[in-house]
């Protein structure tokens, strides 16, 4: 419905308008989107806007300490609501209360606002309908990425519409689309059906194709969202920051957490770390930093253990990384850095994915091969054969390899019509695929309902 | 990346977005899909926004009512034929055009308790009436074709298992258990078998459906010679209907994408003299044979129901035979299984009567009564080996005293 729809609709209406009015179409479809998926919290997320345009107002209006105050209000305000409707269950042993849509990513976009006021970074928005924009921009509104106020506060202001840009945001959209439906979407059918099953059913290769599919699913899942949401936003007429840089080439984990989710670490850097001190203190302190970083990225991720355990686990190899780790690492050739890698990646992931510690630590063990699991399985081979080439394809393009083979080729010929017409025909075949799966009910799971 | 060619990636994306839009305001509503047995999603209402429902009913509906939406379906089986899946929409393809279903669950010692309980509850009901009781499973193609399977499929001795569980907790006292897949298996050939099903639907054909029907006569206490028998038997003909396209019921489900040219096969007597009466439970309605069997005689293509007989007329259905061999009356509860026998039965008992599980719901009558108002010589109940469940379930939701 989005694409056939909405879009159509939205894109009609803005380029008929006047300027000054787009803006306002933009609002007003951004928040039927996002009161169309989230029919019952629309009203927290308005409150949010509202609350915050005043306190951005006082803050970039009033003298230093009248400021912090006001500061400090509006971040209990936010982080108060995160813990009544995210973590209610997870603090205080509340449940039934509904998580609302997107609300990690709108809460963090509204803090990142009043900050970069706090900081003189930016100036307050003095039109509450521009900063409602910011806050619910439908492209970015429920899996980021995590755009600060200060690197679109022109943008909203005034912006640059021309073909190339709207060509950019076609091609960079049906990217992502297809990122998500034709590889994400395949892989989470085998990373599901073997999380689903008992830890003593599963063979060893099985749950190694798990994890892996897991990690993949994840990766294009993730960055086809922030694809898409780059891609409607030049639509749009926006620039937004990149998100992913093909995470898993990298050789550490401190390098990993600089090429994914790139918008959300940068968040916690800017806003977090370096405000308590980042690295420029004593050890002692440096390992406080870290782990209250690394226990609020899990945290953030999903009010449950496993998360807090999974960022723990990050913020743990980062600090060994930073004490020895990492030099020890560089003197050591690519492929065992890059395993180095991996290994502690696809470990990561069993966590985040696992439903309880437990599980999460049975798998581990049927992966390391230290149950009397078997090594293959029919399941295993089934996988294989129906899903192998969604794998493959996967494997490649979760590298920067296709990228380098077009860099090499002579530029005189990628700039000619033929191949012009021959990626606009890749276009439309992806989007005929996606239109083919999204039409006949194929497995499409949601991962950000619990962000 | 200039203006011009700007345009190569622009102009199209803009044709695919807005002719969907258009096209999807323009074509007329479906109400059912055919190929996946099931009602379409209708447009919500005014009360389902006051609930709060309309974003996703509105979603499922714009979903099933897509443009294309049945032929895209097609084209996705199609690939995934060609690609080689293990599981093409739920069924397995083995070679020559076979369409093969998946096996069933195996029960749980509860629920068989629950089924034969209920079986063993009517059988004393028709037992105390001075009836004989027999529970015939007829063969299902799953179990009969095992050996067509992929050998990944690792759970092809479930209806087995199901058989014998539920044979075990029968009232062996008051009951023959008719068990037509271990007949069928020890008597024919993997190749023998193959030629009594259909290879897109889940049925047999007219000759599997006669064979089995051999087979649990044989079985049953009639007070007929077995030469008798075989003499009755041995006046059959055979006749292959060649004039219709034939549309299996995998098939159908699958978008037709499998191309096997296969039409229904039938066994009959030449003259046979039948009455039919469409039976609410109490009175009789004369019914005139093309009311009842193939009922699809007159269109270009059929189906397995439409050539035999489907269950929608076994609501219920008696058929009076005075040539029949014997002079005995039975009642059978039926699955689609039993369709192409039923002038078999009818050949064989002078009054027959199906009921249909399925088909009777608005029959205000409980299973004992259908009995006691049937007043039979025989009840049998001839459900098929994969899904005997589903139609016991069938009987106590609607109750069975």
């Amino acid at each position: 419905m989005f694409l056939f729809v909405f879009l159509p609709i939205v894109l009609i209406g803005y380029y008929l308008l006047n300027d000054k009015y787009k803006n306002y179409l933009l609002l007003a479809a951004s928040l039927f989107f996002y009161a169309w998926g989230e029919p019952k919290y629309v009203w927290l997320m308005l409150l949010s806007i509202v609350f915050n345009y005043f306190v951005g107002l006082r803050v970039d209006a009033l003298s230093q300490a009248n400021r912090k105050l006001w500061l400090s209000v509006s971040i209990i305000f936010n982080l108060g609501l995160l813990a009544i409707f995210k973590y209610a269950d997870f603090i205080f042993g509340i449940q039934g209360i509904k998580l609302p849509l997107g609300i990690s990513f709108f809460t963090f976009h509204v803090m990142s606002y009043v900050i970069d006021i706090y900081r003189k970074d930016t100036r307050a928005q003095r039109n509450i309908c521009d900063l409602a924009l910011y806050i619910s921009l439908f492209p970015q509104l429920i899996a980021g990425p995590i755009i600060r106020y200060k690197t679109v506060d022109q943008q909203i202001a005034g912006r640059k519409h021309s073909l190339e840009k709207f060509a950019d945001g076609v091609n960079r959209f049906v990217l992502g689309l297809s990122k998500k439906v034709i590889l994400s979407n395949q892989l989470a059918a085998v990373a599901d059906k073997v999380f689903a099953t008992g830890i003593s059913s599963l063979s060893v290769g099985e749950s190694w194709l798990g994890v892996i599919c897991y990690a993949l699913q994840i990766y294009f899942d993730f960055s086809g969202y922030s694809d898409m949401a780059i891609g409607l936003g030049k639509m749009f007429g926006f620039d937004f920051l990149e998100n992913f840089n093909y995470p898993y080439i990298s050789q550490s984990v401190s390098e990993f957490w600089r090429r994914w989710h790139i918008s959300l670490g940068n968040w916690f850097r800017d806003y977090l770390y370096i405000p308590l001190g980042g690295n420029r203190v004593s050890r002692i302190m440096l390992y406080r930093n870290l782990f209250v970083v690394w226990f609020l990225t899990g945290l953030w991720h999903g009010a449950s253990w496993t998360f807090v355990a999974w960022g723990l686990y990050y913020g743990f190899f980062i600090m060994l990384e930073k004490t020895f780790l990492e030099r020890l690492l560089k003197k050591s050739p690519k492929i065992i850095r890059h395993i180095y890698l991996l290994f502690i990646v696809l470990i990561g992931w069993v966590f985040f994915r696992a439903n309880n510690i437990s599980q999460g630590i049975g798998l581990i063990k049927v992966i390391m091969g230290l149950g009397t699991n078997p090594m293959i399985n029919n399941e295993l081979l089934i996988c294989i054969n129906d899903y192998w080439y969604v794998i493959v394809a996967s494997l490649i393009f979760s590298t920067p390899l296709v990228k380098e083979l077009k860099g090499k080729l002579n530029e005189k010929l990628l700039q000619s019509s033929w191949a012009y017409a021959l990626h606009s025909l890749i276009l439309i075949v992806c989007m005929f695929i996606v239109v083919l799966l999204l039409n006949n009910n194929s497995y499409n799971p949601f991962l950000y309902f619990r962000f | 990346m200039n203006e011009k060619k700007a345009k190569y990636i622009v102009i199209p994306f803009l044709i695919v977005i807005f002719s969907f839009f258009l096209m999807n305001l323009v074509v007329p509503e479906e109400t059912v899909s055919v190929s996946e047995n099931r009602s379409l999603e209708e447009k919500p209402s005014m009360e389902d926004i006051k609930e709060g429902a309309y974003p996703s009913k509105f979603e499922d509906y714009y979903q099933d009512q897509f443009v294309f939406r049945k032929e895209m379906l097609r084209i996705q089986r199609m690939l995934e034929a060609i690609l080689g899946k293990s599981v093409v929409g739920n069924y397995y393809l083995g070679r020559d055009n076979w369409i093969l279903g998946m096996f069933p669950r195996v029960l749980t010692p509860g629920q068989l308790d629950k089924y034969a309980g209920s079986i063993n509850e009517l059988a004393q009901i028709s037992h105390n009436l001075g009836e004989d009781v027999y529970f015939t499973l007829t063969p299902h193609k799953t179990n009969m074709l095992k050996h067509l399977y992929p050998e990944f499929v690792d759970n092809k001795e479930n209806i087995d298992i199901n058989k014998d569980a539920f044979k075990s907790r029968l009232n062996s006292n008051i009951i023959t258990f008719i068990d037509l897949d271990e007949k069928m298996l020890n008597k024919f050939s993997d190749r023998q078998r193959e030629k009594m099903y259909f290879k897109t639907d889940h049925h047999w054909n007219g000759t599997g459906a006669f064979e089995g029907f051999k087979l649990m006569v044989q079985e049953m206490n009639l007070g007929i010679s077995p030469e008798v028998l075989k003499e009755h038997f041995s006046m059959y003909k055979t006749m292959e209907y060649d004039e219709k396209d034939f549309v299996g019921s995998y098939n159908s489900n699958l978008n037709m994408i499998v191309k096997e040219d296969e039409d229904p096969i039938y066994v009959y007597l030449e003259n046979g003299n039948y009455e039919y009466f469409l039976n609410d439970g109490r009175k009789d309605i004369k019914l005139q044979a093309e009311d009842v069997i193939a009922t699809l005689r007159d269109k270009d293509e059929w189906d397995y129901g439409g050539a035999y007989i489907r269950g929608g007329v076994c609501n219920m259905l008696k058929i009076k035979n005075d040539n029949a061999l014997t002079d005995k009356k039975i009642l059978v509860f039926r699955d689609s299984y039993q369709a192409p026998t039923t002038l078999l039965f009818a050949d064989l008992f002078s009054e027959v009567i199906f009921v249909d599980p399925r088909n009777i719901t608005k029959i205000d009558m409980s299973y004992e009564e259908i009995i006691n108002c049937a007043d039979t010589d025989i009840v049998m109940f001839m459900y098929n080996s994969s899904g005997f469940d589903s139609m016991i379930i069938r009987m106590i939701d609607k109750g069975i005293k």
